[in-house]
């Protein structure tokens, strides 16, 4: 006979102090079989209740170990004495709010998704990381790097790396692997913008500007205005990132090679999608944002550069015609990726201008209404001058 | 006499370039040769498995840790966030805690 925890305890315990339990809760969750898969399970047990995507911040203590974290600042507690723990629960909420209130995604799986993040994991730890879970963040060395929570753009970042699992799931290596990359450095770098109210021209496009010493002479660790140009130093060698397809660095899809240089050659869709919201203008988490959300959700696994370009200029003509099309498309064109979309292909010439003409019209009869409408309120505020005299 | 480094590299700063950590054995006191004696020991009877894939995890970053013994080919071990066992993790530890700031090397 087989006894069964009853989920509500189990459901209970997730929410435990102490880590132990909340490991033993989480296996005995995942070995019943209670729910099928993994993930399902996650973003159920993780789950904050409708619209929750509630926070919890986890401290590690310097200890490399997860299992022995403390609870350290969650939705209900008041603000910790620790900045590292208070920099990463607002960066979560900033994340969260921007999918929410931008691109109307209920947290990372658009279901509600709790997120978890853990600081100050082991000593001198130089890194971020998404385990496919949780964020965990290190303190740095305090020579090379400082508190990784530090940048808003890297908690987003991380953060995206879940949104992108959950939507198209691009396969960690070669080029969509740096697709992969590239849209958590975009997502990163617009929830930043978000947050400070910046126009495109008004943000510095850099990720990761925060997390290195003062004594190190570097701007980040990338820059989708300028990929190639974060940092140039000895000690960091030259940042190695190509803004080109023509230096699509080839490297071997393995763990020394960057799985295939996911984090060097994302820098030609970083710059595809720099040069998109400049030509656009304005807001770059609106247009161009949206435009990458969109291509986003309609990828799958595989997708490599092309085909994501495609998807972006197909995207762009869908929700804002023509002139956001040619943005888009004018954008990878200096990147080296000329796309042919086959709606607009020379022997379909003529459906685009069929399109370009309707789109004008469509311009014009707004214009006339606008007209229109503001001397049908003159008129009206006539009349009612003249019944009340 | 043995020659530790281990190497971190990729993670969310993947590209960038960190020099190794070094630990010459021959600068050690004898307490301390004997500590890493012990650790290579523990390592190399318990290897972390080894790295087939990137897995679930993005931006992990990699570590390998390399040997060096008179008279033998030096033996390396690779890891990285996820994988890293307590062997690995503590060998890494006490490589940190005992290099040279500039590298070196040996």
């Amino acid at each position: 006979m087989q006894c069964i925890m009853p989920p509500h305890i189990l459901e209970h315990l997730l929410k435990s102090e102490d880590g132990e339990l909340r490991e033993i809760a989480l296996t005995n969750l995942l070995t019943n079989g209670r729910l099928g898969g993994e993930r399902k399970v996650q973003s159920l047990t993780f789950a904050g209740g409708p619209g929750g995507s509630m926070r919890t911040v986890y401290d590690c203590r310097n200890r490399p170990s997860r299992s022995l974290a403390k609870v350290a600042r969650t939705e209900r507690s008041g603000v910790s004495k620790d900045a590292t723990v208070n920099q990463a629960f607002e960066g979560l909420g900033a994340t969260r709010d921007f999918y929410k209130d931008v691109y109307k995604r209920n947290s990372i799986d658009d279901r509600g998704m709790r997120l978890e993040a853990f600081v100050h994991y082991d000593k001198n730890f130089q890194n971020a990381y998404w385990d496919g879970k949780v964020m965990v963040f290190g303190d740095g060395d305090g020579k090379l790097f400082i508190d990784f929570t530090k940048s808003l753009d890297v908690i987003a970042h991380e953060l995206t790396h879940g949104v992108t699992e959950f939507t198209a799931g691009l396969e960690y290596h070669n080029e969509s692997g740096a697709l992969n990359e590239s849209i958590s450095d975009v997502m990163g770098s617009l929830v930043k913008q978000w947050s400070l109210k910046q126009t495109a021209d008004q943000a510095d496009w850099l990720v990761g500007a925060e997390i290195f010493t003062p004594k190190i002479k570097a701007d980040a660790l990338r820059s989708l205005k300028a990929p190639g140009t974060a940092y140039d130093n000895p000690i960091l060698g030259k940042d190695p990132q190509p803004d080109h397809m023509d230096r699509f660095a080839k490297l071997p899809d393995t763990q020394r090679g960057d799985w295939g240089g996911v984090h060097i050659n994302s820098g030609i869709p970083n710059k595809a999608f720099y040069l998109t919201a400049m030509a656009i203008g304005g807001k770059a988490w609106e247009a161009a944002g949206h435009i990458w959300y969109e291509a986003l959700l309609a990828s799958n696994a595989n997708t490599n550069f092309r085909q994501f370009a495609q998807t972006t200029v197909i995207k762009a003509s869908q929700l804002y015609g023509t002139e956001k099309r040619k943005a888009v498309s004018e954008a990878w064109a200096k990147v080296g990726l000329s796309v042919t979309v086959p709606s607009l292909t020379p022997s379909a010439k003529g459906e685009e201008k069929d399109l370009e003409a309707a789109e004008t019209h469509l311009a014009e009869l707004t214009h006339q209404i606008e007209v229109l409408s503001d001397r049908v309120r003159e008129l009206t505020s006539e009349v009612e001058q003249s019944l009340h005299s | 006499m043995l020659c530790v480094s281990l190497l971190i590299y990729g993670g969310l700063a993947g590209g960038l370039q960190r020099p190794p950590h070094v630990v010459d054995g021959e600068k050690l006191s004898a307490s301390e040769q004997k500590q890493l004696l012990q650790l290579v020991q523990a390592l190399q009877a318990s290897p972390p498995p080894p790295v087939s894939g990137p897995g679930t995890g993005r931006d992990v970053q990699g570590y390998v840790i390399t040997i060096k013994e008179a008279g033998k080919a030096p033996v390396e071990f690779e890891a990285n966030d996820l994988t890293r066992n307590q062997p690995f993790a503590t060998l890494s530890r006490w490589i940190l805690n005992h290099s040279r700031a500039d590298g070196g090397s040996c």
